[in-house]
């Protein structure tokens, strides 16, 4: 007992540890990203261009491939259900809503945590145990500044445009089994899609891809920031990274959905 | 140009540096030398203020930096080199990009004369020409080489140096500890070598500073050294197994490490 104790605090208190450093460096790359600027100290063009390919544009295909088959696979799986009340018409809102509110933004981050928020760590995590941090440190240009900001305001701005390009393919995706297997109207379908589709829905989405994008980015840098000890500490790090998002995300995905639309 | 006083650092209860008192003068080379894990790494990344000591002052150019904050640790940065042990050269840019770095980041020059500093650092270092490879096409040696380019880039007054000669042949690093010296000789660098090869140490050494168990054993000119009576600095010198660098525990010692009594 006294030693699940110990080990309980241990724990707590190398989470709230981390949790500290975490939220410092945030506030710092905060800083680089929207106060610095304006002080003379813009962040590097050439590397947030770069950021934003990397992150973005190279996202694009496995996140439309993604989504693209789930809107076929939700559209299947809800137009079984609603067979039984001959209602499936309404797999386009069930569909459209889905996506918008939750799928698009759940499944873009998650397929992000893993291809980008990994790649962030290892990149960060080489340069960590290579010295090449240090070495920015002392040419006087601030790592935060040189690499953190690039990639965490690339990722704030390229998360939702995925998240948005997701929730599209995603219902074009469930319309293919709504016009080939139920034989539904195209203009009916997409009617009663962007009925059920409220502006909120889409808005709720959106700024929950913020949260899932700050996560993402904070947690890979982060964890590259940390890594020890040569290639072991840089993979061990990258596991970390991938792991503690997706577990942020889903977290932080519950607790907004219940702000809002439960309170 | 440099005075460290009183530098003391624990890593987990661990005295890593215990006391440290060291002048170094301008324009001169100094060679801090040292077994492995005897503090010297520990010693210069205080001196460039990567870590924070304890207690103790470090004293450049009359300002003491264990109590600065980060802007002026980066204003002060700006006057200083560091070549690190792997070279430490950022992979995803080419060499050229590598020097121009610094000068990109702390100078408002025109492109065109960032690159015609460009190779000048380069060829300064003997490798102009090479500004478009990556670090990852050129070997050991030649990215010591980039790496001190780029610590060049901005005309340092005081160059640090983490075992420059680590991993190269004996030709590469003959290379090297003559650059050194010419750097020191004609741009009047103050330099501050880290090393553990007594062969470079003596060639390049203007003084030389031994570092032993985190504190500072000896320190004087090479012929000084090489006279010293200090039998741990004898045995490094000669890199003799046998010695009190070398010591084993006693057998009483032994068995208490072994039945943990």
């Amino acid at each position: 007992m006294k030693n699940f104790c110990g080990y309980l605090g241990r724990s707590l208190n190398l989470l709230l540890r981390h949790l500290g450093s975490i939220l410092s460096l945030f506030q710092q790359a905060l800083y680089w990203i929207f106060i610095a600027p304006f002080r003379g100290k813009p962040i590097n063009k050439k590397h947030f261009i770069g950021q934003l390919e990397l992150i973005g544009v190279k996202s694009l295909p496995i996140v439309s491939f993604v989504s693209f088959f789930f809107g076929i696979t939700l559209a299947m799986l809800t137009a079984y259900q609603l067979r039984i009340f001959q209602s499936e018409i309404l797999v386009g809102a069930l569909v459209g809503v889905s996506f918008s509110r939750e799928l698009g933004p759940l499944l873009t981050a998650i397929v992000v945590a893993a291809r980008v928020g990994a790649a962030m760590t290892a990149e960060l995590g080489t340069m960590k145990v290579s010295e090449e941090i240090d070495a920015l440190e002392t040419m006087a240009i601030r790592p935060v500044r040189f690499l953190i900001a690039p990639r965490l305001l690339a990722i704030l701005i390229m998360l939702p445009c995925l998240t948005i390009i997701a929730n599209i393919v995603g219902i074009l995706g469930g319309y293919l089994i709504a016009k080939f297997s139920l034989g539904l109207d195209t203009y009916y379908y997409f009617s009663q899609t962007f009925k059920a589709m409220e502006a909120k829905d889409l808005f709720t989405g959106l700024i929950k891809s913020f949260f899932f994008a700050g996560i993402i980015g904070m947690v890979g840098c982060y964890q590259g920031f940390i890594a020890r000890r040569g290639a072991e500490g840089v993979g061990k790090a990258t596991t970390t990274s991938v792991v503690t998002s997706i577990f942020l995300i889903i977290i932080t995905d519950c607790f907004l959905n219940a702000l809002f639309y439960f309170i | 140009m440099i005075i460290v006083k009183n530098l003391v650092k624990s890593f987990d209860n661990q005295k890593v540096l215990d006391n440290i008192n060291l002048k170094i003068e301008k324009g001169e080379i100094t060679v801090i030398m040292g077994g492995s894990g005897c503090g010297k790494s520990t010693l210069l990344r205080h001196l460039i203020g990567l870590i924070r000591p304890d207690s103790g002052e470090i004293l450049i150019a009359g300002e003491d930096i264990t109590k600065m904050d980060e802007d002026s640790l980066d204003n002060l940065r700006k006057r200083f080199g560091m070549l690190y042990q792997s070279g430490a050269l950022f992979n995803s840019m080419s060499v050229g990009e590598n020097v121009a770095l610094p000068l990109r980041e702390h100078t408002k020059l025109d492109n065109r004369i960032i690159e015609i500093i460009v190779k000048m650092k380069l060829e300064l270092v003997g490798l102009s020409g090479f500004e478009d490879l990556l670090p990852s096409q050129i070997s050991g040696g030649m990215k010591k080489r980039v790496a001190l380019a780029r610590a060049l880039a901005l005309d340092p007054e005081v160059v640090f140096y983490d075992e420059p000669g680590a991993g190269l042949d004996p030709v590469s690093r003959a290379a090297i500890d003559k650059l050194i010296i010419d750097l020191s000789k004609k741009l009047n660098i103050t330099s501050i070598v880290v090393t553990h090869e007594m062969k470079s140490a003596f060639s390049i050494a203007d003084k030389i500073a031994m570092l032993h168990a985190g504190k500072i054993i000896t320190y004087g000119t090479a012929s000084e050294i090489k006279n010293s009576q200090n039998e741990v600095v004898q045995q490094f010198i000669s890199g003799s197994p046998e010695g009190p660098l070398t010591q084993r525990r006693t057998g009483k010692e032994y068995l208490a490490t072994l039945t943990g009594k």
